[in-house]
């Protein structure tokens, strides 16, 4: 054979010459630079910073909290915010700033189960639905569609109403919900990726469809599946605490936030404090997920790239 | 030399939306529209064509990641048109593609060595031997084996490009069909990756199928070339023969247009009239008697058939093929 007279062989490129060290590091600035990104980013930046606060609340409950979460004390109930209460009592006499600092760990749990158990199962169907296509996909999107038909509390409260009430079937219930959103995202990309040249190149080497939807699909999804998780953990509390406030999610004397509003509405007028804080914990713990995908979502755009 | 592949009236039509409510027959783009040809053990097919005349679209279809609408593909003897499934499957280990664009064909999110290495994985090499290839396969293509570990976007193109070689390669195949390997790249790149494929089909005895539509490119590496026009096969023949003595006047005015090294020389440059017809709507008879310069009333009633033009074994489908010979040299 003869060579084209350009250069004789192939030599390898000059700027792989220096080694070792440098090849983990480059291989993760994508993620470092999406890390970066968000730092940067002033609102994602609190959105940050609540979740940690929310995370080590979490973690080191008993040692913050100045009462146990559950002892009554009927003579000192309805207490204002003081120096021995320091977000006042409730109609039990119990400290309303230990049961949201123990309340913290409950929605911490509701968050990640609930949010785990969508973003499974609406990823699976999803990611089945886009690859497949055809008749797969007709039958999986309808009955997503038939889901997302209903306002997701109303289909909650259906579902707790069939499994019974509970903190545990309450955040199966607040699971399913999220399960349309999922799917819907997680389709919507799959149907890009599954056009591109490598899935193609894994077809070209005999990869079953198995192998090429979790090896090559979906690994090419977790951009928006991770935003999606983002701001589902702080739709996911907040259903949840609506199941607990109509008295269907977490039962007493369990410390959940949303139970502790449904408790202290009847003393809204005199004693507002018992309502207020556990709200303000509410907001605050949605408005940083909220945040904090919404920076996600920025940052791991490789569009907004510089 | 023995025949690897032997394809026989190879048809690839794509439905088209915006069928009528009772008409009966669907309309269909016809990419491929019934080529013949074969492959011999050890040699390079070139398959040209301008855009849109159904190369790539031919090759996906002999390796089946179309779906052929007719036709037979007969790879070593054995009719693999009907194959399916986990028969079709273990037919991948001996036909391997490469990919027009090194950015799009590897996995973003793998490592090369993960790259290199999956085919291997997947018809369940033992983890040993699939090092040992691993390193060997870096080394042909001229990688060093500390770059397994990083991913494809640390690369450049002609880099990415070898890396797609060296994953056609991991399972020893005998036939890869390369689907315009080097359009995407930088001249100075494409020959290098074309010398390296040129060494690497004498080191492990392939044989290529090179759609391209870069004309010096095929010249250089190809053993015969065949030209495409409308999904149709036009001409076929030995390359040097093919380039010298074209007998169909499309070949003719493909080859006028290849840029020439010398100024002085006085050619002839044959401009086609109008532009590719559509293929959801190919004119009757023969194709190309739309924008052919010779073009008779037969021509526009009666398809030409694929006919043997010289000793050689040279073929075109012209009704004229043996009077425009001369039509390139100044009229």
């Amino acid at each position: 054979m003869h060579h084209l007279s350009l250069q004789p062989n192939p030599i390898p490129d000059p700027n792989t010459v220096n080694v070792d060290q440098s090849e983990q590091t480059k291989s993760r600035r994508l993620w470092i630079d999406s890390a970066m990104r968000i730092v940067k980013s002033k609102t994602s930046f609190i959105g940050l910073c609540i979740i940690l606060i929310l995370i080590l609340t979490a973690i080191f409950a008993p040692l913050i909290a100045t009462h146990s979460p559950t002892a009554q004390d009927i003579i000192n109930r309805y207490q204002p915010p003081s120096s021995e209460h320091f977000l006042g009592t409730d109609e039990l006499g119990r400290d309303i700033f230990s049961r949201i600092v123990h309340g913290s760990r409950i929605s911490i749990q509701i968050g990640v189960i609930a949010v785990g158990i969508a973003m499974i199962i609406g990823v699976l169907l999803g990611g089945v639905a886009g690859y497949f296509g055809r008749w797969i996909d007709q039958i999986i999107m309808r009955i997503i569609d038939i889901m997302m038909a209903f306002p997701s509390i109303l289909l909650a409260i259906a579902l707790v109403a069939v499994l019974g009430p509970g903190l545990t079937n309450a955040m199966i219930a607040v699971g399913i919900v999220g399960i349309p959103q999922f799917a819907r995202i997680v389709r919507s990309a799959v149907l890009s990726i599954k056009e591109t040249e490598y899935i193609e190149a894994a077809k070209s080497i005999g990869a079953k469809h198995g192998r090429v939807l979790m090896q090559h699909v979906l690994p090419n999804c977790v951009a928006p599946i991770i935003v999606q998780t983002t701001l589902s953990i702080g739709t996911a509390i907040l259903d949840a605490a609506g199941l607990s406030f109509l008295g269907l999610g977490a039962q007493p004397p369990t410390p959940e936030w949303g139970a502790m509003l449904s408790d202290g509405q009847a003393a809204i007028q005199n004693a507002p404090w018992v309502v207020a804080f556990p709200g303000l914990a509410i907001f605050f713990v949605v408005l940083g997920f909220n945040l904090l995908g919404d920076g996600l979502r920025d940052a791991l755009d490789p569009r907004l790239k510089q | 030399m023995s025949t690897l592949l032997e394809v026989k009236d190879l048809k690839k039509h794509f439905p088209l939306k915006g069928q009528a409510l009772f008409s009966k027959d669907k309309p269909v783009l016809k990419a491929v529209d019934g080529i013949s040809f074969s492959v011999e053990t050890g040699e390079t097919l070139g398959l040209v064509g301008e855009s849109g005349c159904g190369k790539s679209t031919a090759g996906r279809s002999i390796l089946k990641l179309l779906e052929p609408t007719e036709g037979e593909v007969i790879f070593k003897g054995e009719n693999i048109t009907k194959h399916r499934g986990e028969k079709l499957r273990k037919l991948r280990k001996d036909m391997q593609f490469i990919f027009q664009d090194p950015y799009a064909s590897l996995n973003p999110r793998k490592t090369i060595e993960q790259i290199i290495t999956e085919p291997m994985k997947i018809f369940n090499i033992p983890k040993a031997e699939r090092n040992k290839k691993l390193t060997r396969l870096l080394d042909v293509v001229g990688l060093s084996s500390y770059h397994k570990h990083r991913y494809p976007h640390e690369f450049s193109g002609g880099q990415r490009q070898r890396i797609g070689i060296a994953r056609s390669l991991a399972l020893d195949p005998d036939l890869v069909i390369c689907d315009e390997p080097v359009s995407a790249l930088d001249v100075s790149i494409q020959a290098q990756v074309i010398n390296l494929m040129e060494d690497l089909q004498e080191e492990f005895n392939l044989t290529y199928i090179f759609i391209a539509h870069d004309l010096s490119v095929v010249h250089h590496i190809s053993d015969r070339v065949a030209v495409m026009y409308l999904g149709e096969l036009v001409e076929i023949g030995e390359a040097n023969e093919l380039y010298q003595n074209p007998k169909h006047p499309y070949t003719q005015a493909l080859l006028s247009a290849v840029p020439e090294a010398n100024p002085h020389r006085d050619k002839q440059r044959i401009i086609l009239k109008g532009d590719l017809p559509s293929p959801a709507n190919p004119p009757q008879g023969c194709k190309f008697h739309t924008r052919c310069p010779f073009a008779e009333e037969i021509c526009r009633t009666q398809e030409p058939k694929l006919k043997k033009v010289s000793a050689t074994g040279q073929m075109a489908s012209c009704h004229f093929a043996e009077e425009v010979v001369n039509a390139n040299e100044p009229l």
